[in-house]
C-alpha cells in the first residue's frame, strides 16, 4: 500500500514538471508582447524594455524559468501585467467564486444525477428507464453555453428577472440573492456531467446487479431492496466517485463561458482572459495551479479507489 | 453652480482670447440650460426652455426641484479596467480616472457651444501667441486618503509635475504627442499660475489640456507612489473606494469637494462585464441606470423591455478604420489603395451595422462639427463606384488581387469584417481575414507588422490627431502604427493648420488638408461616422448627453430622483 | 503461418456461416434495428445531417454571405428561419454550417482516433519502458485543463479551420489512447496472440493483423461518441471567438454573433443552437447504439 501511495506520489510530481515546462514554453513561444499590451499604443522603446527587465523577459528561456519556479514554490506568483494587482490577492478574491460554483455543481449532480441513475437501473427497460436515458443524452447534447444564455436572457426577456450581476455577493451576507447568483449557473454547469453521471451510476449498477454475489444473496432470501441497498450500491459507486472526482477537477479549473455569460468574477474567467491577453505571471501561475489541482484529485481518488477496492492495491 | 454658465461661455473675452478656446464657438443655445442644471435658464440666446430635454438635460427634469443628494448610482462597460493610470489608461481608467481627478479645464470638440468647463483653473489668458497662462483656485483640496498623501490644495508644481510626466517617454501616454511636438517648456510661477509655452503658436493647447484621457492633474506625492496605476488619489468630486478587476469598482461622494454642495451622487459604481449580453441583461433588469447600445434599433428594443428609461442619441468620436501598410505590396500602389476604397460602400455599413443611422466621414469624423468636410463631398470625393475600381486593378495589372488583413477577434469588428470581404469579392478581389486575440494584434499593429488592418480607433480629440495618421512617422510621431506614408506636401498642411490661431480660418485649412489627403490615395480612411445610443433611466436627471469626454466633467450634476 | 491459416480457416468458417441472399441479411438487420430504435433514430439525425452538409449548396436557397433580406426578422416565407444581424438567411447558413461541423468533426475525431489508437496499441502491446514513458505523457495530458489547452494552442496556432481540426484532435488522443491501451492489454492475454509470437510473428505484425481488427470497434464505437464531443468543442471554440474565422458560418460562431443583438434575434441563437443540439444527440444516439451492438460484454447491461 505504501509502495503504492509512494509510486503515485512520485508521478504526480513528474507530471506537474512536465507540465510546468509545456505552459513555460507555450507561453513564451506564442507571439504577442505583453509589455506591448501594457503600455498601449504609445508605449516606447525604452517602457518596453524597462517591462521585459522587470519580468525577467530579457534573459533566456532556462534562466526565466528557473526563478519563476523559484518565485512559485515561494508563494511569490507575481502580479498581472495589465493590472498590477498581485496574482495571490486575485486569486485569493476569486477562488471562494470558483469553489462556490463547484460545490453547488456537484451536489446538483450527486443530488440528482446518482438517483436518476439508479431509478433507471432499478426499473431496466421500463418507461421510466427510457425517459431518464434520453434526458441523459439530451443532457450530453446540448451547448452548454447556449442553454446558459437561453437561462439568463429568457427571463429578462419575458419577466424582467435576472439575478444579481457585476458583484458576488457573499453567502453569509444574502443567502437568498447568493444562492440566485449560483443556482442557475451551477445547474447550467451540472447539465453535462448530471448525464454523464446518470448513465454511469445506471451501468455500473447493472453491472453490479449481475455479479455472482449478488445473486448469492438474493438466494440467501434478502430482500430486492435491501440486496441493492447493501451490496450492489457499496460497489457500484465505486467508480462513479472515481468520475466525479476527475469531473471536479475539471469544474475547478474551468467553467470559463459559464463564469462570464454569468458575469462571476471566479478563476475560469481569470485564466481565460490572462491567456487571451499574454499576461505570462498570471497566465503561468493559474494553468499551473489548474494543472496542480487535477493531479492532486486524481491522486485523491486514486488513493480513495484503491482503499475501498483491494483489488487494485496489489496490482 | 457651475462655471460655464456664470463665467465665459457668454463670449465675454472676444477676439484673442476667443481664440483661445481651441477652436470652440462660443455659440448661445439651449445646451447651456444642461450646465446650469435646470434650475434656471441664462439670457442664453434661442434657448427656449422646451429645447431642453433635447439639448442635455436628460429625462425627467424637474426644473425647480432640489437636487437629492445620495443614492446609488450604476453605471457599466464591456472591458476589463486595467489599472486606473491617471495618464495612460488602455481604456481611460473605464470612467474613473475623470471623476476621480480634476483637469485644468474641460472641453471638447463634440460640443463646441458648450464652452469651456473651468475646473482647477478659474481663468487662462494668452498674452501671447506662444503662452497661456492659467490661474488656478486655491482650494481645491487632494482627497482624504490612507497613502500618505498630504492633504492640502493642489498648487502649480502639482500641474506641472502632473504635465511633465506625461511629456515623459516613459510614462507612454497618448499626450506624449502634442507635448513633444509643440511644447517648450512648462513653469510653475507661482503657487497658483502656471504657464505653458509652446514652439510656434500651435491651436489645440486648450483642447489638449481639457482632455481627460492624458491631462489629468494629480498630487505630486502621489506620481511619485508605486501604486499610481493601482489606485487613484485626486481632488475631484468622487473617492476611488475599491477596483475589482472583472468585477466593479466603487467609488464615493468627495465630501470635501471645492464645489460646495456638489457632486450629488452618493455612491458610483462601475461594473465590468466580460460579455456583452450579460451586460445588456444587467441593464433590461434594473441593476444599472445607463447601457450603451450598439446601435440605434436595438436601444428602441430595449426600451420596450425596459420602460422606465429614454433613449439618447449623440455625436460620437468612434469609428472603425482600415490601415494598410504601404511599405508592403500591393499597398504601395496608390493605384490599388483607390481601387479597395472605391470598391467599399459605406452605406452598406450604415445600413446593416448602425440599422440605417450613420454618415459618411473623410479623414476626420462628422463629430468634430465643422472641421469635418460635409457629407455630400465626402460622397464625391471617395465615392462607390465598383466600375472604376474593376478599371483600377486592370490598370495595375492585378485584376484579381488577394490580400491578406488581420484585425482582433471582437464581435463589433467581425461583423464589419463580413461586409469587407463581400464587398471586395463583388469586384474580384480576395480579401483574406486573417483574425487575432487583441493582444496579438495591438503588439503587432504597434511594430506596424501587419498588412492590411480593419480595426476600431480611439477616439480623437482633435483634428491634429486625426490627421497625424498621413504624416510622415505616424500618428505618435515615432514610428509606431506607421503606415509609411510620408508625404512632404501632407506634412506641411497639417503642421500649417494647426497653427492657425483664427478660427475660421483654421477650419478652412483643415478642410483643404483632407482634400489633399484623399486626393494622395491616402493609406488609412474610415467605414463610417457612428453615433452612440444610450439609454438611461428616468431617474437619472442631469445625464451629461451630447458632450463626449467633456461629459466627465459634468457628472457632478448628476443627481437621483429616487 | 499458424496464425495466416488460423484467420483463413476463421474466415472460411465465416464465410460458410454468413446467410446467402441479401433477404437474410436485410431480416438481421432489421431485428438489430428493431431492437435498437434509439440507433436508428440517431443514425436518422447523422444520416439527414450528412446529407445536407454534402448537399448544402443546392439545398441551401441563399448562398452563404449574401445579405438577402432585412436584418433581424423573424421567419417568413422568403427565410424559413429568419435573418440574422446582416440580413442573412438563417436557413442557408445553418445549412453551411452542418458542412463546417461535419467537416471539423471528421476529420478531428478521425485524426485524433487514428492517432490515439496508434499510441494506444503501441503503448499497450510493447508494455515495458516505453509503455510507461508513453501512459506518463497521456496522464499528462489528460490533467492538462481541456479547455485552456485549446485555447494556448490556439494562440500559437492562430485561428483557422485547419488549426481547430488540428486543436480537437489533439484534445481526443489522450483519452482514446488510454482507453485504447486498456483494451490492448487485455487482447495482449489472448491465445492467438501467444500463438502468432510462437510462430515467430513480428511484433507489428501482430499489432497490425490481430490487435487493431479487435480493438477496432471499440475504437468506432470511441470516435461514434466522441463526434458528439468534438462538435461541441468546435462550438465552445467558435463562441469564444478562437475557433472558425468568420465568415464561415459556423453554429457556434452564429449563437455568439447573435447573442449582441438579443433579444431581437432570438431566432439566430435558436437554430444554430438546436442544429448543433440535435447533431450531437445523433452521435451520442447512434454510439450508443453501436456499443450495445458490437461490444458484447456490454451487451448483458443494457
Amino acid at each position: 500500500m505504501h509502495r503504492y501511495i509512494a509510486r503515485r506520489l512520485v508521478m504526480a510530481a513528474a507530471i506537474l514538471w512536465f507540465i510546468s515546462i509545456a505552459v513555460f514554453v507555450l507561453l513564451r513561444v506564442s507571439p504577442g508582447d505583453p509589455a506591448l499590451l501594457q503600455q498601449g499604443i504609445n508605449a516606447t522603446p525604452e517602457k518596453i524594455a524597462a517591462v521585459h527587465r522587470e519580468l525577467g523577459l530579457d534573459r533566456p528561456l532556462v534562466v526565466q524559468y528557473v526563478r519563476w519556479v523559484g518565485q512559485v514554490v515561494r508563494g511569490d506568483l507575481g502580479r498581472s501585467v495589465l493590472t498590477q494587482t498581485s496574482v495571490t490577492e486575485e486569486f485569493r478574491a476569486r477562488f471562494p467564486v470558483s469553489l462556490q460554483l463547484m460545490l453547488m455543481t456537484l451536489a446538483w449532480i450527486v443530488l440528482i444525477g446518482i438517483p436518476l441513475g439508479i431509478i433507471s437501473a432499478v426499473k431496466r427497460n421500463s418507461p421510466v428507464d427510457y425517459a431518464v436515458r434520453l434526458l441523459a443524452i439530451l443532457g450530453l447534447s446540448v451547448p452548454a453555453f447556449w442553454v446558459a444564455t437561453l437561462t439568463l436572457m429568457v427571463p429578462a426577456q419575458l419577466w424582467g428577472y435576472a439575478p444579481p450581476l457585476g458583484k458576488q455577493i457573499a453567502l453569509w451576507e444574502n443567502p437568498i440573492d447568493n444562492l440566485r447568483q449560483f443556482g442557475p449557473a451551477s445547474l447550467v454547469l451540472a447539465l453535462g456531467p448530471i448525464a454523464s453521471i446518470m448513465r454511469l451510476t445506471r451501468s455500473s449498477l447493472l453491472e453490479v446487479l449481475r455479479q455472482d454475489y449478488i445473486r448469492t444473496a438474493r438466494a440467501k432470501g434478502l430482500r430486492g431492496r435491501a440486496v441493492i441497498a447493501r451490496h450492489a450500491l457499496k460497489n457500484a459507486l465505486i467508480p462513479v466517485v472515481t468520475v466525479l472526482g476527475l469531473l471536479s477537477a475539471g469544474l475547478l479549473g474551468g467553467a470559463v463561458i459559464i463564469e462570464q455569460i454569468f458575469a462571476l468574477r471566479g478563476l475560469g474567467q481569470y485564466i481565460f482572459t490572462s491567456l487571451l491577453q499574454k499576461d505570462f505571471p498570471v497566465a503561468q501561475s493559474l494553468v499551473m495551479y489548474t494543472a496542480a489541482a487535477v493531479v492532486l484529485i486524481n491522486l485523491v481518488v486514486d488513493l480513495l479507489y484503491a482503499v475501498l477496492d483491494p483489488r487494485i492495491r496489489y496490482t | 453652480m457651475s462655471e460655464i454658465c456664470g463665467r465665459n461661455g457668454m463670449g465675454r473675452r472676444a477676439t484673442r482670447r476667443a481664440a483661445l478656446r481651441g477652436g470652440v464657438l462660443v455659440a448661445a443655445g439651449a445646451a447651456f440650460a444642461l450646465a446650469c442644471g435646470g434650475k434656471k435658464e441664462q439670457a442664453a440666446t434661442g434657448g427656449a426652455p422646451a429645447a431642453t430635454a433635447r439639448a442635455g438635460v436628460a429625462p425627467t427634469t424637474a426644473p425647480n426641484q432640489q437636487p437629492k443628494v445620495g443614492g446609488e448610482y450604476r453605471v457599466g462597460f464591456t472591458g476589463p479596467f486595467a489599472g486606473v493610470d491617471p495618464h495612460n489608461s488602455v481604456y481611460g481608467g473605464s470612467g474613473i480616472v475623470p471623476i476621480v481627478y480634476n483637469y485644468l479645464i474641460r472641453t471638447s470638440l463634440v460640443a463646441p457651444e458648450k464652452g469651456i468647463l473651468q475646473e482647477l483653473a478659474v481663468s487662462q489668458e494668452q498674452p501671447e501667441s506662444t503662452t497661456v497662462i492659467f490661474k488656478l483656485r486655491p482650494d481645491a483640496m487632494i482627497q482624504e486618503n490612507k497613502h500618505g498623501v498630504p492633504v492640502r490644495p493642489i498648487d502649480a508644481e502639482d500641474v506641472k509635475a502632473s504635465f511633465e510626466r506625461v511629456a515623459d517617454p516613459r510614462s507612454a501616454s497618448n499626450g506624449f504627442s502634442w507635448i513633444n511636438e509643440w511644447v517648450d517648456h512648462f513653469e510653475a510661477v507661482d503657487k497658483t499660475t502656471f504657464k505653458i509655452v509652446t514652439k510656434s503658436p500651435y491651436a489645440w493647447v486648450l483642447n489638449n489640456v481639457g482632455n481627460n484621457l492624458y491631462s489629468a492633474i494629480v498630487p505630486r506625492e502621489w506620481l511619485a507612489s508605486p501604486d499610481l496605476k493601482k489606485h487613484a488619489i485626486g481632488s475631484g468630486p468622487f473617492i476611488l473606494q475599491s477596483v475589482e478587476e472583472g468585477g466593479q469598482a466603487v467609488l464615493t461622494r468627495n465630501p470635501n469637494y471645492w464645489e460646495k454642495g456638489k457632486p450629488y451622487i452618493g455612491t458610483y459604481i462601475i461594473k465590468s462585464f466580460a460579455d456583452l449580453a450579460t451586460y445588456r441583461t444587467a441593464f433590461t433588469t434594473n441593476q444599472l441606470d445607463v447601457y450603451s447600445a450598439p446601435n440605434v434599433e436595438e436601444a428602441k428594443e430595449l426600451l420596450k423591455t425596459r420602460k422606465d428609461a429614454q433613449h439618447l442619441q449623440d455625436p460620437s468620436f468612434g469609428f472603425l478604420s482600415f490601415w494598410m501598410n504601404v511599405r508592403e505590396k500591393p499597398w504601395d500602389d496608390p493605384r490599388i489603395r483607390r481601387a479597395v476604397r472605391r470598391a467599399v460602400n459605406p452605406q452598406e455599413y450604415i445600413q446593416i451595422i448602425g440599422r440605417g443611422d450613420g454618415f459618411w466621414i473623410g479623414p476626420i469624423t462628422y463629430a468634430m462639427r465643422d472641421y469635418a468636410l460635409p457629407e455630400e463631398e465626402v460622397k464625391r470625393l471617395m465615392p462607390y463606384n465598383p466600375q472604376e475600381a474593376k478599371q483600377l486593378l486592370q490598370a495595375a495589372g492585378q485584376p484579381n488581387l488577394t490580400f491578406k488583413f488581420q484585425h482582433p477577434t471582437s464581435s463589433n469588428v467581425i461583423d464589419y469584417v463580413n461586409i469587407f470581404v463581400r464587398q471586395m469579392q463583388a469586384v474580384g478581389i480576395t480579401a483574406q481575414a486573417e483574425p487575432m486575440d487583441a493582444g496579438t494584434w495591438v503588439a503587432q499593429y504597434f511594430q506596424s507588422k501587419l498588412t492590411a488592418s480593419l480595426s476600431l480607433n480611439q477616439e480623437y480629440a482633435n483634428p491634429d490627431f486625426a490627421l497625424h495618421w498621413y504624416v510622415t512617422r505616424g500618428i505618435t510621431g515615432n514610428g509606431r502604427y506607421d503606415t509609411g506614408f510620408s508625404d512632404p506636401e501632407v506634412d506641411a498642411a497639417v503642421k500649417k493648420a494647426a497653427g492657425i490661431l483664427d478660427e475660421k480660418e483654421r477650419i478652412k485649412a483643415y478642410q483643404e488638408a483632407q482634400r489633399l489627403i484623399i486626393a494622395k490615395d491616402p493609406p488609412f480612411w474610415n467605414f463610417f461616422g457612428i453615433r452612440s445610443n444610450v439609454l438611461v433611466s428616468n431617474e437619472v436627471i442631469n445625464y451629461p448627453r451630447g458632450l463626449g469626454s467633456l461629459g466627465y466633467g459634468f457628472v457632478k450634476d448628476i443627481w437621483l430622483n429616487r | 503461418m499458424v496464425g495466416q491459416t488460423e484467420a483463413r480457416r476463421e474466415g472460411v468458417a465465416a464465410l460458410a456461416l454468413r446467410p446467402a441472399g441479401g433477404a437474410l441479411r436485410l431480416r438481421r438487420a432489421w431485428q438489430v434495428a428493431r431492437a435498437n430504435p434509439l440507433g436508428v433514430l440517431g443514425g436518422l439525425l447523422i444520416a439527414t445531417l450528412v446529407v445536407v452538409g454534402l448537399f448544402a449548396p443546392l439545398i441551401a436557397p441563399y448562398p452563404i454571405n449574401e445579405f438577402s433580406g432585412l436584418p433581424a426578422r423573424g421567419p417568413s416565407a422568403a427565410h424559413l428561419f429568419g435573418t440574422d444581424k446582416f440580413g442573412q438567411d438563417i436557413f442557408s447558413r445553418v445549412v453551411h454550417g452542418a458542412r463546417i461541423s461535419l467537416e471539423v468533426g471528421f476529420l478531428a475525431v478521425g485524426i485524433g482516433t487514428v492517432v490515439g489508437m496508434a499510441i494506444g496499441i503501441l503503448s499497450g502491446y510493447m508494455g515495458g519502458v516505453v509503455d510507461a514513458v508513453v501512459q506518463r505523457c497521456v496522464d499528462t495530458a489528460i490533467a492538462f485543463p481541456q479547455l485552456i489547452l485549446l485555447l494556448v494552442v490556439i494562440r500559437v496556432l492562430g485561428p483557422s479551420i485547419t488549426n481547430v481540426i488540428l486543436v480537437v484532435a489533439i484534445g481526443i488522443i489522450p483519452g482514446v489512447a488510454r482507453v485504447v491501451r486498456g483494451a490492448v492489454l487485455s487482447e495482449r492475454q489472448n491465445q492467438y496472440v501467444e500463438a502468432a509470437r510462437a510462430t515467430g510473428a513480428s511484433g507489428a505484425r501482430i499489432m497490425l493483423r490481430h490487435i487493431a481488427p479487435n480493438v477496432l470497434p471499440l475504437g468506432i464505437v470511441i470516435a461514434t461518441t466522441l463526434l458528439g464531443s468534438a462538435i461541441l468543442a468546435e462550438a465552445s471554440l467558435s463562441f469564444l471567438g478562437l475557433g472558425v474565422p468568420p465568415p464561415n458560418p459556423s453554429w457556434g460562431a452564429d449563437i455568439s454573433a447573435s447573442r449582441t443583438s438579443f433579444p431581437i434575434n432570438t431566432w439566430a441563437a435558436l437554430f444554430p443552437g438546436l442544429a448543433i443540439s440535435l447533431t450531437v444527440l445523433g452521435f451520442n444516439l447512434l454510439g450508443d447504439a453501436l456499443r450495445d451492438v458490437l461490444d458484447p460484454r456490454l451487451r448483458g447491461a443494457r
